[in-house]
């Protein structure tokens, strides 16, 4: 099985070294490209940054919302020159604050080296670092909204996305996804309800008249005046320590407010958000329409200006403000899927997977070298260049690590040592029918090649397939599996054909000494 | 390893095919018992029916029993309860009717912490039921596109018999997974998730991925087919036989598929022991594809693809 025992050339170990095959080195692409893809990964994938850094990034990080936005105030205001930047600068800089915070959330370190943090960055996915996703759906409402357009979606993206800034959760994301969807990130919200309370709801703010029936009830009538029409709102505590919202129309929104309360002096109005009424009773919670008494107006209101008032409580008045502040959505929504983790899982998962990853390599590892001895060992290194390379296209890209996009990179590895195991085994069919170390090389590639390049295709067929008609936790296993298949081509041609000529040809190769001669001995074929 | 190893695939074919049948067999015993208990081929998760799955820690040891009632008092009724370990903690699991809104949500959440004492929540799932047919009507389509464009790569690189038969083989690989999946969601509660359908769709990558090098070492030796050769045994001079020729094919390709299973074979069992919870039951489907996956590739489809010649050649008329 080794090739060791049976090769003469090892007995002159170093004279057998002068003889490697440097020649190759230098003959074509390859070995350069090797070399460079190499040190790209390797420095685009490990960061080295004082401690102190790290610690600053990960306190930057445990903070969220408003006590961030100070953090971040605070530190951009005592930059020397601050005074002399111009906005674009003060920006920037704050930019990057906020980057340093979202840094601290997604460093995986690997060791520390005098006073010096060495860590990698790759983006985790939900399921792994804790968070919500929310899957929303947009909803038609006839008349106005008979069908969700592309238009539509984008007002619906527009709000959900203001939304969710004014959380002050960092590295949100808001997706479209297929016709009427979209798809909500919210990586370790610490209070999903809120987050669900505040995307959830329509915040449609109407204003109606009331008309009293013949029956002597009463009815709201459509004022045509909505949230849209606003330029601003402002939650603030009113003179007798009521919470209370002020508002602000546009030209166009104050011009219809003054002529509506103009034709209704002495008369009411009422104030919907989401068909019910804006005051909130005792209990919190909107007062039934049948008892809500709506506004009179004393005074047309001609100036654009107006304010709701009720029991709000401070909590219920700011969030009211961000409400319509971020605008109304077009359509009403709905929740269609709702996924949190826990951090603790999330921890527990990156953990058992790293460890069934390095086992999982580690045995690919030795069974390689069991099977193939040097060969094997040259497989191996190729595996690690695999590994990094792969590892490096992540960051870049950047894919973003779910648990079952890690089974998917596991499983392209076991797939990367597939290309190497046809090249080998064709390689020693070369060298059985007699073929020098380097034909027998060269042709054990090329012969191998044309099933690695229809096989690969093959499972390329299958990933392209998943990554359009796939949920997001199969997309991402989609396409970890697709680069690894993409880059394990690539380091089998590459690394594994030059490492394979590196070999003293006195060391011969799966058992085949090789003088340089033609050795067509098949007697040699026991030795395999 | 294998170089000397030369079996007769070919002449046992209907032993193989009599060992695939016994596997998928029981897999269609197996998915009746299923559409006669859920309804479905395979017991499904609530990514296709809709609800929710809730991983509570409490604070405090608490019995299944009184998170049960807790879950009837709040109108979940026909819920699941059980234990499970994570991160080395006791953990609650519940497994209801979909909630629907956001209110009965926050209603049981209160009344858990106050029967029960406080919590963390690990785990929240919630999907609604009109999710689960789009999910699985996706994955139908996903299924046969990939289908349909293994099929055209395949018959534009190779022919189109070498197709029909990695579909065949493939074919057989789905019948089993999905036939071990039926039989344990049967007997053991295994659920099917979204994650599912990616496992079925890599087997069917890696299976064919495995057919095709067999494949291509046929398409390599095919113009041997006719020489003449003599029996070692015999002396008798005999022309070749794309039989013949298959039979060696495999035989030549045996030590890497082998290999190559091994290499997969070893990374998703340290994956299904070692990795998280989550994905247990997505690796288990892919080790039970590609195991199935390694033996249509050796023993059914190049056997296919030789009955399928021997039939075409059997149909037309021989020249005299």
């Amino acid at each position: 099985m080794s090739t060791f025992g049976q090769s003469g050339g090892r007995a002159g170990g170093s004279s057998g070294r002068s003889s490697i095959n440097i020649g190759a080195f230098f003959k074509d692409w390859k070995p350069t490209t090797v070399l460079v893809v190499l040190i790209w990964s390797l420095t685009n994938l490990i960061q080295v940054v004082p401690n102190a850094t790290v610690k600053d990034w990960q306190f930057l990080s445990s903070l969220s919302g408003e006590p961030l936005r100070r953090e971040v105030m605070q530190r951009v205001e005592k930059q020397p020159g601050y005074e002399k930047m111009n906005d674009y600068q003060k920006e920037f800089a704050i930019k990057s604050e906020y980057e340093n915070a979202a840094m601290g959330n997604n460093i995986q370190v690997l060791g520390h080296i005098k006073g010096h943090t060495v860590f990698t960055n790759l983006k985790l996915g939900l399921d792994l670092r804790g968070g919500s996703q929310l899957l929303l759906r947009a909803i038609p409402a006839p008349p106005q909204v008979p069908e969700i357009t592309n238009e539509v979606m984008t007002g619906v993206k527009t709000v959900i996305d203001n939304r969710i800034n004014s959380l002050g959760v960092s590295e949100t994301l808001v997706q479209r996804a297929g016709k009427d969807r979209l798809i909500v990130e919210l990586p370790g919200i610490k209070d999903p309800q809120q987050a669900k309370d505040r995307i959830g709801t329509t915040a449609l703010l109407e204003f109606k008249e009331m008309v009293l029936t013949s029956d002597g009830g009463v009815t709201w009538k459509d004022a045509n005046l909505t949230g849209a029409d606003f330029k601003r709102a402002q939650a603030n505590r009113g003179a007798a320590g009521n919470w209370e919202i002020n508002f602000e129309f546009k030209e166009e929104g104050g011009k219809k407010f003054g002529a509506l309360t103009k034709r209704l002096v002495g008369q009411y109005i009422g104030i919907f958000l989401d068909g019910q009424p804006v005051d909130r009773g005792p209990d919190g919670r909107p007062i039934p329409i049948e008892r809500y008494p709506g506004v009179r107006v004393n005074e047309p209101i001609m100036d654009g200006r107006g304010q709701i008032t009720g029991s709000f409580t401070s909590e219920q008045a700011v969030d009211l403000q961000q409400k319509l502040n971020a605008g109304a959505l077009p359509v009403p929504i709905e929740i269609l899927e709702e996924r949190s983790v826990g951090a603790t899982l999330g921890q527990d998962s990156i953990q058992k997977s790293l460890v069934a990853g390095c086992v999982g390599i580690a045995a690919v590892m030795i069974f390689m070298v069991a099977i193939y001895g040097l060969p094997g060992l040259i497989a191996d290194l190729a595996l690690i260049l695999y590994t990094i390379a792969t590892l490096a296209i992540f960051k870049t890209v950047p894919v973003t690590l779910t648990l079952a996009g890690i089974a998917g990179f596991i499983l392209s590895i076991g797939m990367a040592v597939d290309a190497n195991i046809l090249i080998f085994e064709r390689t020693k069919e070369e060298l059985s029918r007699g073929r020098n170390l380097y034909v027998a090389i060269e042709n054990g590639f090329s012969r191998a090649m044309s099933s690695i390049f229809d096989s690969n295709v093959n499972s390329l067929i299958a990933c392209a397939v998943l990554m359009v008609f796939g949920t997001s936790i199969v997309k991402g296993f989609a396409v970890t599996l697709a680069i690894g298949v993409a880059i394990s081509m690539f380091t089998a041609i590459s690394a594994t054909r030059t490492m394979l000529h590196l070999i003293p040809k006195e060391w011969g190769l799966f058992g085949h000494r090789f003088d340089g001669k033609k050795v067509g001995q098949p007697a040699s074929k026991e030795a395999v | 390893m294998f170089s000397k190893v030369n079996v007769d695939i070919v002449k046992y074919r209907k032993i193989w095919f009599g060992i695939s049948l016994l596997i998928t067999i029981p897999g269609v015993l197996g998915i009746i018992a299923c559409m006669s208990k859920y309804h479905a081929p395979l017991k499904p998760g609530i990514d296709f029916t809709g609800g929710s799955i809730l991983q509570y820690q409490f604070d405090k040891p608490t019995s299944l029993e009184s998170v049960h009632k807790v879950l009837e008092d709040c109108g979940f009724h026909g819920s699941q309860v059980q234990q499970a370990t994570i991160s080395g903690q006791e953990a609650v699991v519940m497994r209801t009717k979909s909630i629907d809104t956001e209110a009965q949500k926050a209603a049981l959440d209160k009344k858990l912490t106050e029967e029960l004492g406080t919590f963390k929540a690990i785990s929240v799932d919630k999907v609604t039921a009109t999710i689960g047919p789009e999910l699985l009507s996706n994955g139908l389509i996903a299924l046969l596109v990939t289908f349909g464009g293994m099929v055209a790569y395949i018959s534009y690189r190779f022919k189109f018999d070498y197709a029909a038969c990695a579909i065949a083989a493939l074919a057989h690989d789905i019948m089993v997974l999905v036939g071990i999946f039926a039989l344990l969601g049967y007997f053991v509660g295994t659920e099917v998730d979204s994650l599912f359908i990616s496992a079925v769709l890599t087997v069917i990558g890696f299976s064919v991925h495995d057919t095709i090098v067999v494949f291509d070492r046929i398409r390599e030796n095919a113009k041997y087919v006719g020489n003449k050769v003599i029996d070692p045994v015999s002396k008798v001079e005999y022309k070749r036989t794309f039989g013949d020729i298959a039979n060696d094919s495999v035989n030549q390709t045996l030590a890497r598929s082998i290999y190559t299973s091994l290499t997969v074979i070893i990374t998703l069992l340290a994956l299904y022991l070692l990795g998280g919870v989550t994905t247990k039951d997505f690796v288990l489907a892919m080790l039970i594809g590609i195991i199935s996956g390694t033996y249509s590739s050796i023993f059914n489809a190049s056997c296919l693809l030789v009955w399928w010649r021997a039939q075409k050649s059997t149909s037309k008329p021989r020249p005299a």
